[in-house]
């Protein structure tokens, strides 16, 4: 795994960057310290709460701001100094932010006459590849229109033409769907992971919804309050979050309070509620005794008729209707409440009534050990 | 990791160059304004020359003057002339700035109340006169208010009154004409403040069992004072220093400082007292302005600003 | 036009009685420039009793000389001062409000609105005394000096908007494709900047044509703009020639404001 990981160039590589607003001292500070490795040819996302710092940090690899300290590694080339029209890096804003006095092709035209990265090209080539990237996403009936006369999806498809018309070498998108109604999210979300796959440019993609990251993403770093909380697959953040703050943001979890029962070479066992125990992959030192929060997703508990072997009693107190799924709040004898989801594709005779009885199962393996 | 030295001098330089970008405006208005004030200074320290201008020897006569009168004998005598000037000067620009804000205010809620697509309209038919000539605009009334005039005429031809109304030439005739000047000064800011009041803080009012006056007392008022204050800068302070409306509404007994200035350098040729008296005007004005902008800056602070 | 200040019953919005209060502040404002105007084409000598319709006044306007001399000049003022003023405001409002803050802004800010907040007999004296002293006797160079000085807050305004309204993702997109500040400058911010610069441009004029008090202070012998003129006219007693070049001059005034609305709504 580490020799294939070598072999891939590291696109954009972010090493102790801070940034601090007005006096170095005492100023608000936007990012604390950011380390991030970000690899060629990878659809990148940072997730996170509004001012967790993800916007400031795009913007710094843009060119828009500058950190206070660190540096910005672009394929090996430091430009955390240079200003943004001499940075090989392209933006789609969030707002769109197309020329409204020029047509779709001049917008499309304009980086390009531009001389991108000191690069004069010729009238035929701009035109070609005008043309090229209008035929990209589909918009080459409106070349001549303004963007006023444009819709929100189709203002949003010419900003992604217009910045992957010069040929970037990273493309930063902050935020490009927040705008948009469900639906053209969706088919948009679709859109932009075949164009990344088709034009091999690495993505860097800004969010805070995390349904959007995690079907998106190859991998995600998820900020807040201005630090790294976690990076990793989409299926390694969701399955094994780090800490409290990455279970809660990314879906709905169940916060178990345990204490380390037995220790063993790869796995802990932890008593969970009502004593049950439960078993879960230990990060560093797990001491037997310890108080130590675990994690577990309500799909990955689920209720059973009472008196099934090995189901902890439980007595059902709500049920809540979500479409796709039935979610029951459950409480246990010890008091403790927890949150099970089930599919509705299950039989309605299997369903729980409210203040029924019933047992409750854990999925092996489903419990995370979070730290902090 | 040092602290980057480019976010700093990028920053410097963008700075410098905003700098050079205010500095023909700068350059001009210092040198045709600032320093002419300067010289005004130094023209009310100066001998009055009897065919205009002034003689460039020291004499303090200017300022003198405005209290006093040198009799005969070479004594100073107190006189009240000036005095009174000034002080109907401020209280006629002070029942101004009332008599627009009482006017201006309910127009100013309507217009705010109107539905947005009237509202272009209605605003640009307030504005109209407002960019209009205001020599011409202050001499219209006089066709009205002359006893010869429209409004006379109608009067009589009605059979209402049968000699002529004095109208004109008073003090109310001013009075008419200023407010007139300044009743778009005082409906645009209050408008623009209330424009951005959200209506539904209306239904909530009116939802929580308040009448309509009320409401506009509790709710509406408020929101609205930093309009009325505005306004309420906007109209006094240039009609302290008003000329055309008291000059052609007012004739020559019922001056204002404006008009009183200008006599100075037009048929009295007393150059250094009218510069005296500018000076006074200027005083009177920087300090309202001066209230006001620390009462501002002290509303901002209390807001939570930086 | 009464359905202006009409409603359907009352919502919450409504206070009784704004309405026809607004009604007649409308009807006040209005009121002295429509009798200016009814009374421009009077056919009888008195400018305030109505004998006919007649166009005599506005014949005998254009046969006046001394009154083509002085709107010529009101004219060749305005361009020039408000051509320079506009200029210059341009740049100061791009100091004021775009790029880096730097020390003395507020300050700066302040001196450019000054000639707007002293009274204009306060500046018109400044203005005289500074040409006394220096000996300036450029003629009309003098009063198209004074007046480029007073124009400039009023251009500056309309651009500032114009400026704080303006998008700046817009300059921020042009440099992340690769255009230089003064690329960005040409293609992205002055385009979108025009509107507020034509506004800023008419407003200069028209403040310049219509001003006054200043223009009386600063004229010397011989130089006569279209206003003085008119206070002349007025100093000899009411005629209904006055109200004929006064119509007319009301006119240019509204057209030019008009314009600015007409301008202002399409960009909106």
């Amino acid at each position: 795994m580490n020799a294939l990981h070598s072999l891939q160039t590291l696109a954009v590589s972010i090493r102790s960057v801070r940034k601090v607003y007005g006096d170095p001292q005492s100023g608000p500070v936007a990012l604390k310290s950011i380390d991030l490795d970000i690899h060629d040819n990878e659809f990148f996302t940072l997730l996170g709460p509004s001012g967790c710092g993800k916007t400031t940090l795009l913007r710094m690899i843009a060119g828009f701001e500058f950190p206070t300290e660190g540096e910005i590694l672009l394929y090996g080339e430091n430009i955390a100094d240079r200003p943004p029209f001499e940075r090989p890096v392209n933006t789609v804003f969030q707002h769109y932010a197309l020329f409204p006095h020029m047509t779709i092709a001049e917008n499309l035209a304009f980086g390009l006459e531009s001389h991108p990265m000191g690069k004069v090209l010729k009238k035929h080539q701009i035109t070609d590849r005008v043309r090229e990237m209008l035929a990209l996403v589909q918009m080459e009936r409106f070349a001549a229109r303004k963007p006023a006369q444009l819709s929100g999806g189709q203002q949003q498809r010419v900003a992604l033409a217009r910045a992957l018309a010069p040929h970037p070498k990273v493309l930063l998108l902050d935020e490009p769907l927040s705008a948009l109604d469900l639906k053209l999210r969706q088919a948009m979300r679709e859109e932009l992971k075949t164009i990344q796959a088709k034009t091999g440019i690495t993505f860097i993609f800004v969010t805070h919804d995390q349904e959007e990251a995690l079907t998106m993403s190859d991998r995600i770093a998820v900020l807040s309050e201005g630090e790294v909380q976690q990076v990793g697959r989409p299926e390694d953040i969701y399955e094994r979050p780090r800490n409290r703050f990455v279970a809660d943001f990314i879906g709905e979890t169940n916060f178990i309070e345990s204490t380390v029962t037995r220790v063993e070479a790869d796995l802990a066992w932890f008593a969970g509620p009502a004593g049950h125990p439960l078993p879960a992959q230990p990060c560093s030192d797990v001491r037997v005794g310890a108080t130590v929060t675990l994690s577990v997703r309500p799909e990955r508990l689920h209720l059973v008729p009472v008196g099934t072997e090995g189901a902890l009693p439980c007595r059902v107190d709500a049920q809540i209707y979500l479409g796709t799924d039935l979610q029951y709040q459950v409480s246990l004898s010890d008091g403790s409440r927890l949150t099970v989801r089930t599919p509705n594709s299950v039989d309605h005779n299997l369903r729980f009534a409210v203040g029924s009885q019933a047992g409750l199962l854990f999925d092996r393996g489903s419990a995370s050990v979070l730290h902090d | 990791m040092h602290a980057l030295p480019i976010a700093h001098t990028l920053e410097r330089r963008r700075a410098f160059q905003s700098f050079l970008g205010v500095s023909p405006a700068l350059v001009a208005i210092s040198l045709f304004l600032i320093v002419p004030i300067l010289i005004v200074i130094g023209y009310s320290l100066m001998e009055a020359n009897p065919y205009g201008g002034v003689n460039k020897v020291f004499s303090s006569e200017a300022y003198t003057s405005l209290l006093f009168e040198r009799q005969l004998d070479d004594s100073l005598a107190f006189t009240d002339a000036y005095l009174m000037i000034a002080l109907r000067s401020i209280g006629i620009a002070g029942l101004t700035t009332l008599i627009t804000l009482l006017i201006g205010f309910p127009v100013a809620v309507w217009l705010a109340m109107q539905p947005a697509h009237r509202r272009g309209l209605l605003i640009f038919l307030i504005t109209v006169p407002f960019w209009a000539n205001l020599l011409i605009r202050t001499y219209a009334w006089i066709l009205l208010l002359r006893n010869t005039g429209v409004i006379n005429n109608s009067l009589m031809g009605l059979g209402i009154i049968d000699q002529p109304l004095q109208m004109l030439y008073t003090d109310g005739a001013v009075l008419l004409g200023l407010v007139y000047t300044y009743a778009p000064f005082v409906v645009l800011p209050i408008y623009a403040t209330l424009e951005k009041m959200d209506t539904r803080l209306l239904e909530a009012a009116q939802d929580l069992y308040a009448g309509r006056l009320r409401t506009l007392r509790k709710v509406v008022l408020p929101i609205a004072k930093p309009g009325i204050l505005a306004g309420a800068i906007l109209t006094f302070v240039p009609c302290l220093g008003a000329m055309i409306a008291p000059e052609l509404l007012g004739g020559g007994t019922r001056m204002m400082l404006g008009n009183l200035i200008f006599r100075q350098f037009s048929d009295a040729r007393n150059w250094p007292f009218g510069a005296a008296l500018s000076l006074v005007l200027m005083a009177a004005v920087m300090l309202v302005l001066t209230v006001y902008a620390l009462r501002a800056e002290r509303q901002r602070i209390a807001k939570g600003g930086a | 036009m009464l359905r202006l200040f009409k409603r359907n019953g009352l919502s919450v919005q409504d206070f009784p009685g704004f309405g026809g209060f607004s009604f007649l502040f409308y009807l006040y404002l209005y009121a002295p420039i429509v009798v200016l105007v009814v009374f421009s084409f009077n056919a009888n000598q008195s400018a305030t009793v109505w004998t006919g319709f007649s166009l005599d006044w506005y014949r005998a306007a254009f046969a006046n000389q001394a009154l083509r001399q002085a709107a010529g000049n009101s004219l060749l003022i305005a361009v020039c001062a408000s051509v320079v003023a506009t200029a210059i405001a341009t740049l100061a409002a791009l100091g004021t409000s775009r790029g880096a803050k730097f020390k003395g802004l507020q300050l700066s800010m302040g001196a450019i609105m000054l000639p707007l907040v002293l009274p204009e007999i306060v500046v018109g004296v400044a203005t005289l005394a500074l040409f006394s002293t220096i000996g300036l006797s450029l003629g009309y160079g003098n009063l198209i000096i004074a007046h480029t000085v007073f124009c400039i807050p009023f251009a500056y305004l309309p651009i500032r908007a114009r400026l704080n309204d303006m998008d700046l993702s817009l300059e921020q997109a042009s440099a992340d494709l690769y255009a230089g500040p003064w690329r960005t400058f040409r293609k992205v911010t002055l385009p979108l900047l025009m509107p507020g610069i034509i506004s800023g441009l008419m407003l200069a004029f028209i403040v310049s044509l219509d001003n006054f008090v200043i223009s009386m202070m600063v004229s010397q012998a011989g130089t006569t703009t279209l206003p003085i003129f008119i206070f002349g006219l007025l100093r000899m007693g009411v005629t209904p020639d006055v109200n004929a070049v006064s119509t007319l001059i009301l006119g240019v005034s509204v057209l030019f404001v008009s314009l600015s609305y007409l301008l202002s709504k399409k960009n909106a």
